[in-house]
């Protein structure tokens, strides 16, 4: 055999024995290095999964509309339905014609800030499904208002099927303008989409317009409900004027679809956000420069705003890149001061073996054979807590989606 | 005519010298294959380093050790290295077994150090003789922490025998050893030692097993007589 061959194969030998014999030692010097070396590690797998994951959703959605706020709002309410992102809700749906003149573009309204068990209810069109290819799992789309189609995540959190029925949160007690909790139906289950939608709850937006107080359901006002308060006056011109104590229903609407009304012009309706989805590129860049134009004229910043949500994710995942670097270096310093603890039990682990390795070298083993043992210790420690960072950077790049939401609620 | 075989091991008016002032003279030394010799002295009188010396392991500061006609004193640290490995079996005094290996495994060590040591079946079938014959063969699987000191040193025993040295250099070997087992492991040391053609030197202070050697000499007050 090689001598080489040889004497890497008994180094090997002896330092399997050794560290088995020692154990417990050896293996706080392997987690102890494998978390020095999976930090740095697991942060770069987590931020490259994190900034692909805003990108590969930022990307998909050509541009998106809404009032003025702040961009990074705008964007996260849209893609990622996030709640706390201050919802934009001072758009109509008559801005819906500033993206959809001259056939630029189609503009999918969405309505948000609505939630069910602390859950986004996503108020939009049937072309906000087809846009993001959402398939349903089992059951069918929602028909008419007071039904739902849940995203699969929700139907797992929540434990739900299809012909479930519940109720939707309720505004808080100061506003006295009121969110209606509604009851919804499950009509049907999306199947798993990888994406913030398997997380929502989507409606018409007849639903989310009714949640919030402009689309109801009651019985018709009788001349002799005056007496119970529903009816408190007439018109001029003869019509009855509806009282507090005439009764809103919650119930599902399919029960009544018939009596389900609006109270104003729908073009006033309001509408969060809006996915603008142009006809070309060169429609694009004329609503781009439109609604440029249009914002540099408004000097009171009041118009609608059109924006690239790629362009808003890149400054995030910069923003997240920052933090990556001062992480690093942070990791960097962590990872020198295990590597010299580490170092220093190893070179106490070898004090307290001298008298072994004398009675190596008087055995015949060269100084050099001595040290190739030692050095083999030393690289398995090192190429076990290697692999114990790699498969720690594995679950942390894993966890990149829950980081996604919480930069995004955040 | 018939020839006298040439003695295996010869020293010269021998002397070694410490820093703290020890001075050892050593008066010729001739042993021949399969001979044994037992060197009594008490603790501190020199033997350990008389061994040393004849191992190659310290230098002298005058005379010379020959090994088959190889003079070692004027070897470099490296082919003095290389003569023990080839040569020597070394009983330590304070038995010098590795704590990581079972016994068998401190048994073969000497052939995971050197590849001039095939660390094959015939070691391994000797190994397990060895260990037979020391009765630490059920034993041969423990760690060297599971036994008592009189059975850590016989793997040291059995460690010295399993390369088939032709110098077996043991150092106080049964010192650790009940007396009803140090003459047996005294006489098993000088029969495979004769068996296997070698020279046995062995320093000891117990004088109840210097009968089990062919011949004793001693050593005090920094001389060997």
């Amino acid at each position: 055999m090689n001598g080489d061959v040889y004497a890497l194969r008994h180094a090997a030998f002896l330092a399997s024995r050794a560290l088995l014999f020692s154990w417990r030692r050896n293996l706080l010097l392997v987690l102890a290095l494998a978390a020095a070396i999976a930090l740095p590690l697991a942060t770069r797998a987590t931020v490259f999964a994190a900034t692909a994951s805003l990108r590969a959703r930022a990307q998909s959605t050509p541009l998106v509309l809404g009032a003025a706020s702040s961009d990074f709002d705008l964007v996260f309410a849209t893609l990622w339905f996030s709640r706390s992102a201050t919802t934009p809700t001072t758009g109509t749906m008559a801005d819906l014609a500033l993206v959809e003149v001259d056939g630029l573009a189609l503009g999918i309204p969405l309505a948000l800030g609505q939630t069910a068990r602390e859950l986004p209810i996503v108020g939009t069109t049937l072309d906000y499904f087809t846009f993001r290819n959402l398939r349903l799992a089992r059951g069918a789309m929602h028909a008419t208002v007071g039904q739902c189609v849940l995203g699969s995540d929700v139907a797992r959190t929540l434990g739900i099927d299809v012909g479930a029925r519940f109720f939707t949160d309720p505004g808080a007690l100061t506003d006295l303008a009121g969110v209606f909790p509604i009851e919804l139906e499950v009509t049907g289950i999306f199947a798993a989409h990888a994406s913030p939608d398997d997380g929502a709850i989507f409606v018409d937006m007849a639903t989310a317009w009714t949640m919030q107080g402009i689309g109801h359901f009651h019985d018709a006002p009788k001349d002799s409900d005056r007496e119970s308060g529903a009816v408190i006056g007439v018109t001029p011109t003869g019509a009855l004027i509806a009282g507090e104590a005439l009764r809103i229903q919650s119930e599902p609407a399919t029960a009544r679809a018939q009596s389900f009304h609006f109270h104003g012009d729908l073009k006033d309706a309001p509408m969060s956000a809006a996915i603008v989805i142009p006809t070309n590129a060169k429609s694009e860049a004329i609503l781009l420069g439109r609604f440029d134009a249009a914002r540099r004229h408004d000097a009171a910043q009041t118009h609608p705003r059109l924006i690239q949500p790629l362009e808003v994710s890149d400054r995030v995942s910069d923003r997240i890149y920052g933090v990556e670097r001062l992480l690093n270096a942070v990791a960097l310093a962590s990872l020198l001061a295990t590597l010299l603890v580490v170092a220093l039990a190893f070179a106490l682990g070898i004090k307290l073996r001298a008298d072994e390795l004398r009675t190596m070298e008087r055995l015949g083993a060269s100084r050099a054979r001595v040290a190739l043992f030692l050095f083999t210790e030393g690289i398995a420690v090192l190429c076990l807590a290697t692999g114990v960072a790699l498969l720690l950077a594995q679950l942390a790049a894993t966890s990149a989606e829950p980081l996604v939401r919480w930069i995004s609620h955040s | 005519m018939t020839s006298t075989p040439p003695p295996l091991l010869t020293t010269t008016a021998l002397t070694f010298s410490r820093a703290s002032g020890f001075v050892l003279r050593v008066e010729p030394i001739e042993l021949g294959a399969g001979q044994s010799l037992a060197i009594r002295g008490v603790s501190g009188s020199g033997k350990s380093t008389l061994l040393g010396l004849l191992s190659g392991e310290l230098l002298p500061d005058s005379g010379t050790v020959a090994f088959n006609g190889i003079n070692l004193s004027t070897q470099s640290s490296a082919q003095r290295r290389d003569f023990r490995i080839r040569n020597t079996g070394l009983v330590f005094q304070e038995f010098g077994l590795v704590e990581s290996l079972s016994v068998v495994e401190n048994v073969l060590l000497p052939f995971r150090l050197h590849a001039s040591r095939a660390l094959d079946s015939d070691a391994r079938d000797r190994a397990h003789t060895l260990l037979g014959a020391v009765g630490l063969h059920a034993k041969s699987a423990r760690l060297p922490a599971q036994l008592s000191h009189g059975e850590r040193q016989r793997v040291a025993i059995a460690r010295a025998l399993v390369t088939g040295a032709q110098l077996i250099l043991a150092d106080e070997p049964t010192g650790n050893l009940d007396p009803a087992l140090k003459h047996e492991i005294a006489t098993l040391l000088r029969d495979i030692a004769k068996s296997a053609n070698a020279a046995l030197i062995v320093a000891t202070h117990d004088e109840s097993i210097i009968d089990c050697f062919d011949r004793a000499r001693t050593i005090g007050e920094g001389v060997l007589r």
